[in-house]
């Protein structure tokens, strides 16, 4: 029986190309300085990822260097940085496709925890203020944030059309990697803002066919800290790796805002 | 818990949102019919059609129809100012605000008032 050649005979090996260097951003808690920047001489192929990059700086120059990474194909959220300036993903940029000195910081508009690990605390709370989970029409399972969600009472599964599905599966592909904060520059002028993926997720749950939560999440939303900071830059869907375009989220969401504040104003006087 | 504060924004920036449809679709064509077209004789005489559009559109209520598609982008414009502001970092009292929305809001209003007197 011949074994199978699998893909790895027909993947071309990696060319080396050289070395580049990368100026990397370190800062220590409760250092002296406020941070400083760090140059590394870093050998590359075709295939050299910037998370590759650093996994060599860490093993070969420097084991105290800290990131964030975890499933290394764009999947897992957790390696966003800013590269050259920009928010974008260390482990879908390759090397070769930076200039021959290449500055690599952590996100933009979050805390710096230490080097390139930043806080996502912020982001987590805003997360889960918007409910992101589907809301059942006994309100048995709209756990309050911070409470442990109750068993659902109804054990019908929760069928769904394509065409509802469509409906919100752009927003669901979202991987909470924050490259959408990074970019807003309302998010770095209001530290309290909801932002893009906490807005696009809460429009995910809304625009499911199985969720009652709306009502509740509206109240974040139209707020003055929910979604009227945005002034529609739109860097956040520019950035967005997931094609997830968090700017049309928050418009919609405007929207429904709007009609619920005539609706009031037409049952309230 | 995040801090929760209803706003009245939703109703400025839904005539913000009106008046930015009205920037984008209405005002080119009353710039080219109105401001292009007609005064420059390409559709019939321009005096002709002078005389004519000045008496439709000092009636009362074409006059206020046009003062509130205006007035609307004229809003439209003001809003955005406003939120430049906040863009720039600044954090206006809110009298300020009060005097951005009701420029939008007075300058349609006297417009109709001199057309009609
Ligand atoms: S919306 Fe896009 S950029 Fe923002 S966290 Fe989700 S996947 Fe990342
Ligand atoms: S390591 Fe998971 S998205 Fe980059």
């Amino acid at each position: 029986m011949s074994a199978c050649t699998g893909c790895a005979d027909r993947t071309p090996p990696p060319t080396n190309l050289g070395k580049a260097t990368l100026r990397v951003f370190r800062y220590r808690p409760g250092g002296l300085v406020n941070g400083w920047h760090d140059t590394f001489e870093v050998p590359y192929g075709t295939n050299t990822s910037v998370i590759d990059a650093l996994q060599w700086i860490k093993e070969h120059l420097d084991p105290t260097l800290a990131f964030r990474a975890s499933c290394r194909m764009g999947i897992c959220g957790s390696c966003g940085l800013m590269i050259e300036g920009r928010p974008r993903l260390a482990c879908e940029t390759f090397v070769r496709t930076l200039g021959s000195q290449a500055t690599i910081e952590p996100l933009a508009n979050f805390a710096v925890e230490r080097d390139l690990v930043v806080d996502k605390q912020p982001f987590l709370d805003a997360l889960r203020s918007v409910r992101p989970w589907v809301v059942g029409d006994d309100g048995t399972r709209a756990a309050e944030p911070g409470q442990p969600a109750e068993p659902a009472q109804s054990v019908e599964p929760g069928r769904q059309t394509p065409p509802q599905l469509m409906k919100y599966q752009d927003f669901a592909q979202c991987i909470n990697c924050l490259l959408c904060y990074a970019a807003c520059p309302q998010a770095g002028f209001e530290r309290g803002f909801l932002g893009p993926a906490a807005t696009a997720t809460a429009m995910r749950y809304n625009r499911d066919s199985r969720d009652h939560g709306a009502g509740k999440r509206l109240e974040v939303l139209d707020t003055d800290e929910g979604i009227w900071p945005c002034t529609f830059v739109g860097a956040c869907s520019q950035v967005c790796p997931k094609g997830v375009d968090p700017a049309a989220a928050i418009q919609m969401a405007k929207l429904i805002a709007a009609g619920r504040w005539a609706k009031d104003m037409v049952s309230h006087g | 818990m995040r801090r929760r504060h209803r706003t009245n924004e939703p109703a400025r920036w839904a005539l913000f949102g009106a008046g930015g449809e009205l920037a984008a679709v209405v005002l080119p064509a009353l710039i080219i019919g109105l401001g292009i077209t007609l005064p420059l004789g390409v559709l019939s005489s321009a005096d002709r059609s002078y005389a004519g559009l000045a008496a439709v559109a000092t009636h009362p209520l074409v006059a206020a129809g046009l003062c509130a598609i205006l007035g609307l982008i004229l809003w439209h414009c003001c809003h955005r100012a406003f939120h430049f502001l906040h863009d720039l970092q600044l954090h206006p009292p809110r009298l300020v605000m009060w005097a951005v929305y009701g420029f939008a809001v007075v300058v349609p209003l006297a417009a109709w008032v001199l057309i009609v007197t």
